[in-house]
């Protein structure tokens, strides 16, 4: 399919809508493959990730088991949040059973009021826990203000940490 | 130990934002806070503290003023928090060290008070924090360093002077020691203020009182010590009392003023003034009566120090 407009309701509401390039499915194994998909979501009030409001995630590759409720996005994956927080990291896994978002690779965010980078990450789907690993480094701001965000030189917290043993993100 | 509270706040310092590191970093929004762990590490305007690990906690929402005719909807606590969000605290445990310009400080546990602009430094009730500069060494159960001003507080001080008593060359090195139940540094008056319960130990020499003021030169030297409110000196069998006393660093010396008394194995001497000076032991009284006993002293293998009435 190219061209392909997608939308998850749950609950009655629209949870997340997107787009896709090109999706590939395959029904026997419900093998999903898509390129330059856009999504947005919409966080549910009370979830961690209530704060950040609508959410609009891009991945240059996805590709998923619909059937074992795994997938992955790869290639790039950025997201903004309307709240004016952004990040990107090389890839990501989401565990469906586990009820499981992780990645393995450099995660670099900001936004109002903080900066933070790590090799990696883990967080479960109602965001109830996120933990960066690898080796955190960041900054924050203690009065939070959200209309403050740090000049272009703490962006991005670049410097890596004493004691990261993994590869920062692979330059795309 | 001026110098030890000038550089614990090198300049007042702007609320500005905290650098971190850490192994991992959790977040966990509905608990409002976010856990480092593993060689954490934190900065801000020239302080550095690390430790084991450290916890991060935001503030609760603004409440908004109570809406009479709604049914007042919960927030603070129940919103969750992630990065973002105002700072109310961060709590390091676990081999905590502070680095302040030349000043080091170490305890069990340090809490970051974004409001009040504190750090208050803790033990683990087996070993007290303990704050140094260069030789001098003060530690005490709380250490409250403020980060908006120059000023330390701490609860009950344990302080060691030795640079701040220059001994002669062939004098023995006796550290002055310092205890109080609370002791607050004050840079811009070069002043620290000891109260309840203070006590003085120099070599043989005890002395007690309910407050202190140790005053300093530019360069961080101890100039005079000024305790008043009922003073209690001791120093072998010697023993006095007066409302006031004032000790002068370069001269070794203790002024007794304010009904001093004099009480020396039976010799009792009243007097305008008493002067004791502590490496010879000399006394001087000025416009003194009293009462003397020489049968008390004369199992003295030596005379008795000078007394000069």
């Amino acid at each position: 399919m190219h061209g392909v407009a997608f939308a998850r309701l749950s609950d009655g509401r629209v949870a997340a809508r997107g787009t896709a390039r090109e999706v590939s499915y395959q029904r026997a194994g419900g093998r999903l493959d898509g390129r330059v998909a856009v999504a947005s979501l919409y966080p549910e009030a009370g979830t961690g990730y209530a704060m950040f409001g609508e959410v609009l995630l891009t991945a240059p590759r996805v590709d998923g088991d619909l059937g074992n409720k795994r997938g992955s996005a790869s290639g790039g994956v950025t997201f903004r949040a309307a709240r004016g927080d952004q990040g990107t990291t090389e890839r990501l896994f989401w565990d469906g059973p586990a009820d499981l978002l992780s990645g393995d690779r450099a995660v670099d965010a900001q936004g109002p009021g903080y900066a933070v980078r790590s090799q990696g990450f883990s967080a479960r789907a109602d965001g109830s826990d996120v933990t960066l690993t690898g080796g955190v480094v960041g900054t924050l701001q203690p009065t939070g203000d959200p209309t403050a965000q740090f000049p272009a030189s703490r962006q991005s917290a670049s410097r890596k940490p004493r004691t990261a043993s993994r590869k920062p993100a692979e330059t795309r | 130990m001026i110098a030890l509270a000038a550089a614990l706040a090198v300049a007042a310092a702007p609320a500005g934002p905290v650098d971190f590191t850490a192994q991992t970093m959790r977040m966990e929004p509905r608990e409002r806070r976010t856990l480092l762990d593993g060689s954490v590490r934190l900065s801000r305007d020239g302080m550095v503290v690390t430790g084991d690990r450290a916890v991060v906690e935001f503030a609760a929402d603004e409440q908004p003023p109570p809406q009479p005719q709604r049914k007042a909807r919960r927030r603070g606590r129940d919103e969750p928090a992630l990065l973002g969000q105002k700072l109310e605290r961060f709590t390091v445990d676990g081999n905590v060290h502070v680095q302040r310009g030349k000043r080091t400080a170490d305890g069990a546990r340090g809490v970051f008070d974004a409001k009040g602009q504190t750090l208050v430094l803790t033990g683990d009730g087996k070993d007290d924090p303990v704050l140094r500069d260069g030789s001098e060494t003060l530690t005490g159960d709380r250490i409250v360093m403020r980060l908006d001003t120059e000023d330390v507080d701490v609860q009950k001080p344990r302080l060691v002077l030795r640079r701040s008593v220059p001994e002669a060359e062939d004098a023995p090195q006796l550290p002055t020691r310092v205890e109080a139940s609370r002791l607050s540094l004050d840079r811009s008056e070069r002043l620290a203020r000891f109260t309840d319960d203070v006590v003085v130990r120099r070599g043989d020499v005890v002395v007690r009182g309910p407050r202190m003021d140790a005053h300093y030169d530019a360069s961080g030297q101890l100039t005079h010590l000024y305790l008043r409110g009922g003073v209690e000196l001791r120093q072998g069998d010697r023993r006095a009392v007066a409302q006031n006393a004032d000790y002068d660093a370069r001269t070794r010396e203790v002024l007794l003023t304010g009904e001093p008394r004099l009480f020396d194995r039976g010799d009792v001497l009243v007097g305008e003034r008493i002067a004791l000076a502590l490496d010879t032991h000399e006394v001087r009284v000025e416009r003194a009566h009293g009462r003397l006993r020489p049968e008390a002293h004369q199992d003295e293998a030596r005379p008795a120090p000078g007394v000069k009435p």
